[in-house]
């Protein structure tokens, strides 16, 4: 494990050499920049609208108009990019038989993993966090709940964490990082929107498949909504990934 | 020291090496020659860790390399057949990088990577990045690499591969004089990289280790052999039955119209009784020479024919 730290900066190196890193972090708060101004013309309509109009004005609030759609925006277009972090991770180093040299040192394979994972996840949460010049620029305005933001932080980067290990365990299963990304979107769709748009037959199965869905725990965080099943859902998620990563790199030996 | 015991690895049904044992002792430069596909590289893999065997064990300083993969590891310098680099880094971050996978740190790793890059021949290389180097220089990276950590165990996978004929004779040297305190291994499928630098070699041959010895124990096992070219003038009146029951000739082909090769075993009695043989018969001798089997003939022999106990 004391070759973990030398390992981590070998993967945060090669994201600062890359122009991947930069491209994922720019399209990202690009994006995000701009949903953010039009969700804060919309909110401004609105507020011309409801005043004098005499409507219940109770949920309406930048924190719940403005900021909740964008945690939510924040972790969808991070399925899109998701695989581009993580891609090159493992199968890169099949590719280049740079992994001849990882396993002929005296590197265990849970320190590639971890090594490979904490590096991607350390280049999503600086991302995710440049976007707290949204919140804060709210408040300079007008006011934001901050514990619904920080909620809502710590269910993007746990769900975040979650995507990422399905990104590395893609990469670990193929030298091809086209494959790599295909099955990394495949997968994380299919675990975003399974017991929402992609519904059971009946309403029970429905709830069953919505308690496996990466999309309804971040939900319940991004709404500000804390609860520990969702956080302890997510752990358990990234911890079976990663855990299937360590056998697929494992068994890819004794072929 | 390195102790392989009938090591076996199939892909599928293809059996890549099949049963291999020997041994290496300390100081020893061992070289593994086989052509094309006999095992070579795979046999290195497993002696590496990097591919399990199917069958058999490979034990290190009496280690079982794969129930002690990290003590085994560290005393491992492993150049692969392709130079494991990092093209978006500059040789020193590979090297660097290489360093602290073994657990090197600070100032250690620069006093070693300034002595390696020497050895080498990359000094003035070491702020290029791998991607952008030549074959020849990828591959004294990848030997750079191999010997960062100092270890007392060198596997080289065709070290020499790729490089100018002048950098294989200062490899060939560097090779010999690390082997001086340090266990060699190196593979090849060319003959004179081997007998230049190796005291040992096995040769290996589709899969099967076909023999190991030292290069003079082999060349008198299989060098007895010798063959002699006749060449006579009138080759009707040859008697070739008569001349192959001469004691000592093993075989007799017809080159060309005038020119036979016999194979011998034995002395220069037998010489003799040839020549006396063909004079007898009157096809008119004209020439008769002896040939001895060069190494290259006894490698040929050994991967087309028999194991050589
Ligand atoms: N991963 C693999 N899957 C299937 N077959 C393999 C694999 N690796 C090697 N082989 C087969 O095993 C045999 C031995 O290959 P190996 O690479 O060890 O030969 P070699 O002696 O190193 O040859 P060369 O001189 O060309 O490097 C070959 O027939 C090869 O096709
Ligand atoms: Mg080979």
């Amino acid at each position: 494990m004391r070759h973990l730290i030398p390992f981590i900066k070998k993967e945060l190196r090669a994201y600062f050499y890359s122009p991947i890193a930069y491209i994922v972090a720019g399209v990202f708060l690009g994006l995000i920049g701009y949903f953010f101004y039009s969700s804060v013309q919309g909110f401004s309509m609105q507020a011309i609208q409801l005043a004098g109009s005499g409507q219940e004005t109770s949920g309406f609030n930048p924190t719940n108009i403005i900021m909740k759609g964008l945690f939510r925006s924040m972790g969808t277009v991070f399925i899109l990019l998701t695989p581009l972090i993580t891609m090159r991770l493992i199968a890169e180093e099949k590719r280049s038989r740079t992994m001849e040299l990882l396993m002929t040192s005296p590197l265990s394979i849970t320190t590639i993993i971890a090594g490979k994972y904490i590096a991607a996840v350390i280049i999503y949460v600086i991302i995710i966090l440049s976007t707290l010049y949204i919140p804060v620029v709210v408040e300079y305005y007008s006011s934001v709940s901050w514990p619904h933001v920080f909620a809502a932080y710590f269910g993007l980067i746990l769900t975040g964490m979650a995507m990422i290990s399905i990104g590395v365990f893609c990469s670990s299963v193929t030298d091809k990082q086209v494959i790599a990304s295909v099955l990394t979107i495949g997968i994380l769709v299919l675990f975003w929107f399974v017991g929402g748009v992609i519904g059971g037959y009946t309403e029970h199965m429905s709830n069953i498949m919505k308690d496996l869905s990466l999309f309804s725990h971040f939900e319940n965080l991004y709404s500000g909504l804390f609860d520990t099943r969702d956080a302890i859902y997510l752990i358990s998620f990234t911890t079976v990934a990663l855990f299937l990563s360590h056998r697929s790199l494992e068994s890819g030996r004794w072929k | 020291m390195i102790s392989v015991q009938n090591l076996t690895k199939t892909f599928g049904d293809r059996v890549a090496v099949n049963n291999v044992s020997f041994d290496v002792q300390k100081g020893e430069i061992l070289g593994f020659l086989g052509p094309n596909g006999a095992g070579k590289t795979t046999t290195m893999r497993m002696l590496t860790g990097f591919i399990p065997p199917t069958e058999g064990c490979v034990t290190i300083d009496n280690l079982d390399i794969f129930e002690h993969p990290f003590e085994v590891k560290k005393k491992i310098g492993y150049l692969p057949e392709q130079p494991p680099l990092y093209f978006d880094m500059t040789v020193r971050e590979c090297l660097g990088f290489v360093a602290e996978i073994h657990g090197m740190r600070g100032g250690m790793i620069d006093s070693s990577m300034d002595h390696v890059a020497e050895l080498c021949g990359i000094s003035h290389m070491l702020n290029r990045l791998t991607g952008n180097l030549s074959k020849g220089y990828r591959q004294r990276v990848g030997l750079a690499q191999a010997l960062i950590h100092d270890p007392a165990i060198l596997i080289l996978d065709e070290p020499t591969a790729g490089l100018d004929p002048r950098q294989i004779i200062d490899i060939r040297n560097l090779i010999k004089d690390l082997g001086r305190e340090r266990t060699v291994i190196l593979s090849s499928h060319i003959l004179p990289e081997v007998t230049n630098t190796c005291e040992r070699i096995a040769v290996i041959n589709n899969g099967n280790l076909m023999a190991v010895d030292t290069i003079e124990l082999l060349s008198d096992k299989l060098g007895s052999e010798k063959t002699i070219v006749l060449n006579v003038k009138r080759p009707e009146h040859l008697d070739t039955v008569r001349l192959s029951s001469v004691s000592g000739v093993d075989d007799i082909k017809k080159h060309n119209d005038n020119e036979f090769v016999l194979t011998v075993s034995g002395g220069d009695d037998v010489l003799e009784k040839i020549s006396a043989s063909v004079v007898e018969s009157g096809a008119g001798l004209t020439g008769i020479r002896v040939k001895r089997m060069t190494l290259e003939d006894i490698f040929l022999k050994i991967i087309t024919g028999e194991k050589v106990q």
